[in-house]
């Protein structure tokens, strides 16, 4: 059986460093975090993590 | 579990983008000695087209008390664009920074077979994979191999195809995504 190899080489792999929330609040941007009560309940039952 | 706790936010994803968003847990310490330090947890979503875009809203139901990050890959037919952001309070922060990374297709001269792919999972230092897509993840399946007296793993990859594999690393008290193309060897 053949293996998975990881890490991959440097060609094949990224490396993202994850901002820092002072990073975010001088240069990011900003989206409302809302609560699910003001959601419409079949929004709620609808959702999945897969297509 | 009461899905009217809880919160949710949404993004628009253009034509022919596919986004997926994973929240990111730090591992309590009482649990960390068999545990992963990190460990990503894919949000649920519901979605609405919307002439050729499509709304998506993302579902989120633990929040920690802090430091509650997310990493956001959006799937293009070449490449993921990498970003990350913040949940906090009532809003999301994002960063206006991503990174693109283009894959790599896997070669194989069985086309049209899916390809049985020895992956044992460490549960130290878990990995995602990523079919770019469907989105959808390629979960090892756990078998015993009687001749080694060992629980091994192994994942099916068709030939032809791109995959994208990550894992969630601490440097230096940063938090990194290590991604890429995996690499197949005989």
């Amino acid at each position: 059986m053949a293996k998975l190899s990881w890490p991959p080489d440097d060609k094949h792999k990224i490396k993202y460093t994850f901002r820092d929330e002072l990073e975010l609040d001088e240069n990011g941007m900003t989206i409302p975090l809302e609560d699910n009560k003001n959601l419409s309940q079949s929004k709620n039952e609808n959702r999945g993590s897969d297509r | 579990m009461d899905m009217s706790q809880g919160k949710h936010f949404s993004i628009t994803d253009p034509k022919d983008v596919n986004t997926v968003i994973y929240q990111i847990n730090k591992t309590e310490k009482e649990f960390l000695k068999d545990s992963p330090k990190y460990t990503v947890e894919r949000l649920e979503y519901t979605e609405e087209l919307r002439g050729e875009m499509t709304r998506k809203t993302f579902f989120v139901d633990n929040l920690q008390e802090k430091d509650n990050q997310i990493v956001i890959l959006s799937f293009t037919k070449d490449r993921v664009v990498i970003n990350n952001g913040i949940l906090d309070g009532d809003k999301v922060k994002i960063s206006k920074k991503p990174m693109p990374f283009k894959f790599d297709t896997i070669y194989s001269e069985k086309p049209g077979e899916y390809r049985q792919v020895n992956y044992t999972p460490n549960l130290k230092r878990p990995i995602s994979i990523i079919d770019p897509e469907t989105t959808e993840e390629i979960k090892p399946t756990l078998y015993y191999d009687e001749e080694t007296n060992e629980v091994k793993g192994k994942c099916e990859l068709k030939p032809y195809k791109s995959y994208f594999v990550f894992e969630i690393r601490e440097e230096d008290n940063k938090l990194n995504l290590l991604g890429g193309s995996p690499t197949i060897t005989d």
